[in-house]
């Protein structure tokens, strides 16, 4: 019998129901993995010591172990962003989603490791400490969510929530040979996501198979009143019609993102996929979308606008990081902000208050919503020929920890493919393909239109399923 | 100042005045809207910018400002938006402040008021919707910082500057007040903080069509505050531009206790607002139907509802401004009104009576009906005034009907005249000096005989028959 950590999160929950084994099991079983890999992994910033198994139910996710990234918030749990300024930060609430989770008897074994305030490809700009690549410890798992993948590809979880604003689900996960969803905007509240970019953030969720992640969507997508721009949706069983195969789907492959420079391999590997999907019924041609050039520069001003100003509430006055000195108000908004943040933090923030200064607010603010707004039809455009559309998920894999680029506009680069689904507040889902030569993992990127998260599932699977083995 | 060197120069004046909505809830969360509480015990993660957390706009402030928007002769906007204005202040938790900068709820609206010259149109350029700030005490070297009004709703509004002097700026407040009152949207308090006011004010010689250099004025807290303001700021410019010096745009505190302007900041270190779009926040839809709705639901507002007391009651202007200064007096006074046979008297008892009870008791009267009834009683003569006002005290808290108290408590009026001949013709044999004084001219004596029997009818007695009685029988 396989260990109780690699069964998925469909096995767990049918062997709770059959009784092979219970939840107290199978939560001690991955304590038990924790605390023999962590040390070395790194995922987690914080394991949960007051873990209490609820009485048996039959509620899908009971007694299922998870992880969630520590920029949500987890009632009484120390929340930290992994940063400094809310390294000892308590919450008094919860996210709306982990309020769910727990209602639901869900087990939450701890939070991981992130970049700072979600603002990094690697994780290592976390404040507190290193993540590494479970597939090759010498690499980083990637970022922002790192921690989450990283949790999940090593068997230290069952499934993780991460964060994803620019590609932080969707890259870490390919990095690690896991398989991860970035819902439609607005699907899942955002109530207790530590706000980075409102208009791009998302919650997603990382699993290690396809069935694992439509399973666990299921339970966290509802209509919160607390988040004013959750979706106005039904819940939905995803898992529903995910082994109906993709015979009959229109297939676009995004050929601009195979001539910008991405390493070989990544673009050999889309073509195979491309070529996969077809010899199971799909049709699958190119498609040229050359507005999608401009998304890194918009996504590089909007999310920088806007978390210039979602972290402006980090002062030390109310709660975070406060320096001892007791001086005047700007010296302790100085020391607050100056310790407090980590240096691409105040990258990000200073170039965000430039972006929207008077001087620069119609160059760069109001061009970078024109060019959102021209992505936005340019997938409109595609979705009315394609069901699908198919990407790199970055241009490289996994890097070497210690050696991400010294150029702060070439690291944003690196997130090229996935920020154009934020920008277009639409779904995305990488799903594990091959790997390099050298044995990184490459995942493949999905898009589809808002709300069909159920197509991303359906074309998911059906890669998965012939690709079964290679990921054991 | 030299009144030819006032008459050179014309003032122009621009308002902005935020008034707090009195919802019973904050806009964006769901705490209580309080006033004088304990500090920071209104108070919750959204209010205080908590990490994680989120705004959800409260329908009611939008309902308030959409009606006052339409009271003001405003467009109510279809589509508005909320924008982000960022600053860092400890009174502000989140490091800015979610309000309507590019797309407000209304705009191009109008208030007329009264001038010397007659009615006059002031324009308002806009209205929107923003939150609140907290607030800072500062107590022995240290700064407290209170969240219990951080997030109230605010609506702001800022006029044309269509105002030259500061005779109109107050008329035009005292206008605003009282529509807002009437809309049941503020309670409009400057003195609590629930309606603000800053001015705008520029100098021209009189003639030109250019504006003259802008100053601002903050930190007025009372019309006549404001009105000392504009009086002050209008000299000290004109001086300037008399001495051929430049005026230079900044903001200016008003000081209370010198009356003067003091700066404050100038322009150059005016702050970047860096305004976006508020992303936690879509697009605030209202559809005709619900405009309409709204509109159907506007009460009678100060120009008609004085226009209702002068013509159909009577009333002089006056009486009619002072009848209309608290609208709860004033829908009571509508409900008596009706009932009453004489809505002259019932005005001219509450204006004589009525405000001066309003103001000892602190309270307002209990039922209106009886207001109705007591004015019955004075223009039929059952009742005179004196004793009227005393039964209006009486059962001003108490729901017992008027004409029942007065009955049982011998106040009505006697106008038997049988029966006063008697009581007059005992008062002129009672006093023979009070006689013989009036025969030898003292009209305060016939005072005095009235007197008498005005006590001993405990004033009830009519006293026009009273004087008739005595005037014949003393011939």
């Amino acid at each position: 019998m396989k260990e109780l950590i690699h069964l998925s999160v469909k096995e767990l929950c049918d062997g709770y129901k059959n009784k092979e084994f219970s939840p107290i099991e199978a939560t001690n079983a991955y304590l038990d993995e924790i605390h023999r890999r962590d040390s070395e992994i790194g995922a987690y910033i914080t394991v949960n010591e007051n873990i209490c198994v609820k009485e048996l139910s039959a509620n899908a996710l009971f007694g299922i172990p998870y992880s969630v990234k520590d920029n949500i918030l987890t009632k009484d749990i120390r929340t930290t962003c992994a940063s400094k300024m809310l390294e000892d930060f308590v919450p008094p609430y919860s996210a709306s989603v982990c309020e769910k989770l727990e209602n639901i008897g869900a087990v939450l074994l701890g939070k991981t490791n992130m970049d700072e305030f979600a603002m990094g490809s690697t994780t290592e700009n976390s404040a507190i400490k290193v993540t590494k690549n479970p597939v090759n410890i010498s690499y980083s798992p990637g970022g922002s969510s790192g921690g989450s993948a990283a949790s999940v590809a090593s068997f230290e979880a069952a499934f993780s929530l991460g964060s994803d604003t620019g590609g932080s689900v969707c890259q870490p996960a390919s990095f690690c040979g896991v398989v991860s969803i970035k819902p439609t905007y607005g699907l899942v509240s955002r109530f207790g996501l530590v706000g980075f970019a409102p208009s791009l953030d998302q919650i997603g969720v990382i699993t290690r198979n396809v069935y694992d992640s439509a399973l666990v969507l299921s339970e966290i997508v509802f209509h919160d009143r607390k988040d004013s721009t959750s979706a106005n949706v039904e819940c939905k069983d995803y898992t529903l019609g995910i082994e109906s195969g993709v015979s009959g789907l229109k297939v676009g492959v995004i050929s601009d993102f195979l001539s910008d420079g991405a390493d070989e391999e990544i673009i050999t590997a889309v073509k195979n996929a491309a070529l996969l999907l077809e010899k199971l019924g799909a049709d699958v041609e190119e498609v040229s979308m050359p507005v999608l050039k401009h998304a890194t520069a918009s996504y590089i001003v909007l999310s920088s606008s806007e978390a210039y100003s979602t972290l402006s509430r980090y002062d030390g006055i109310r709660y975070g990081y406060s320096p001892s000195e007791e001086e005047n108000l700007d010296a302790l908004y100085t020391l607050t902000r100056s310790r407090g943040f980590g240096a691409e933090v105040k990258r990000r923030l200073l170039s965000g208050s430039v972006f929207l200064s008077q001087e620069c607010f119609e160059k760069y603010y109001r061009k970078a919503e024109k060019a959102r707004f021209a992505i936005i039809q340019s997938y409109a455009k595609a979705f009315e020929k394609y069901d699908l559309l198919l990407s790199p998920v970055s241009p490289t894999a996994a890097g070497k920890l210690g050696t991400s680029s010294g150029n702060a506009v070439e690291r944003f680069r690196s997130d090229r493919y996935t920020c154009c689904a934020n920008l277009a507040y639409l779904p995305s889902m990488s799903v594990p393909f091959t790997k390099t030569e050298s044995g990184l993992p490459v995942g493949i990127l999905m898009t589809a239109p808002k709300f069909c998260e159920d197509t991303l599932f359906r074309a998911s699977f059906a890669l998965e399923c012939e690709k079964r083995g290679e990921f054991a | 100042m030299n009144e030819n060197i006032k008459n050179k120069y014309e003032c122009v004046i621009g308002l902005e005045i935020h008034a707090e909505l009195k919802t019973k809830t904050k806009i964006f969360c769901r705490c209580k809207t309080v006033f004088g509480a304990s500090p920071n015990t209104s108070v919750c993660p959204v209010c205080m910018g908590f990490p994680g957390t989120l705004p959800v706009l409260n329908e009611k402030a939008v309902e308030y400002a959409a009606k006052a928007s339409i009271a003001l002769g405003c467009t109510v906007n279809k589509a508005s938006r909320f924008d982000r204005k960022n600053y860092f202040y400890p009174d502000l938790p989140k490091g800015y402040q979610i309000t309507q900068f590019f797309h407000p709820i209304a705009q191009n609206g109008f208030l007329t008021i009264e001038t010397e010259n007659g009615e006059k149109r002031i324009g308002i350029t806009r209205l929107h919707m923003e939150e609140d700030a907290g607030k800072l005490i500062h107590e022995n070297g240290i700064t407290k910082a209170d969240f219990n009004r951080c997030g109230v709703p605010l609506i702001e509004i800022v006029t044309e500057p269509d105002m030259r002097n500061a005779d109109e700026a107050v008329q035009f407040l005292k206008k605003l007040r009282l529509t807002l009152l009437y809309m049941g949207v503020s309670d409009c308090k400057m003195n609590e903080g629930s309606m603000r006011c800053d001015v705008n004010l520029s100098v021209r010689k009189k003639g030109d069509t250019g504006f003259g250099e802008k100053v601002e004025i903050k930190n007025i807290n009372s019309f006549q505050f404001a009105h000392k303001a504009m009086e002050y700021e209008f000299a000290r410019q004109t001086t300037i531009l008399e001495n051929n010096g430049k005026v230079e745009q900044e903001t200016r505190r008003f000081d209370e206790k010198t009356g003067t302007t003091i700066s404050m900041r100038k322009k150059e270190d005016a702050a970047d607002y860096r305004y976006f779009p508020e992303p936690d926040l879509g697009v605030l839809s209202l559809t005709e139907e619900y405009i309409l709705q709204l509109k159907n639901q506007i009460p009678m507002l100060p120009d008609e509802r004085k226009r209702l007391y002068t013509k159909t009651y009577a009333l002089s202007e006056d009486d009619a401004e002072t009848l209309m200064s608290e609208p709860e007096f004033a829908y009571i006074f509508d409900t008596a009104a009706e009932l009453s046979e004489s809505p002259k008297t019932l005005a001219n008892l509450i204006l004589s009576e009525g405000f001066k009870l309003r103001k000892e008791k602190n309270t307002l009267p209990k039922l209106a009906e009886n207001l109705a009834v007591i004015s019955n009683l004075l223009a039929s003569g059952e009742i005179g005034s004196t004793n009227a006002k005393k039964v209006l005290s009486a059962i001003w808290d108490s729901t017992q009907n008027a004409e029942d108290y007065a009955k049982s408590n011998n106040l009505l009026q006697i106008n038997d005249r049988s029966l006063l001949l008697g009581i007059v013709k005992n008062a002129i044999e009672n006093s023979p000096k009070s006689v013989s004084d009036y025969k030898s001219g003292k009209q305060a004596a016939f005072k005095a005989l009235v007197g008498k029997v005005m006590a001993e009818t405990k004033g009830c007695a009519n006293a026009e028959i009273v004087t008739q009685l005595l005037v014949e029988l003393l011939k």
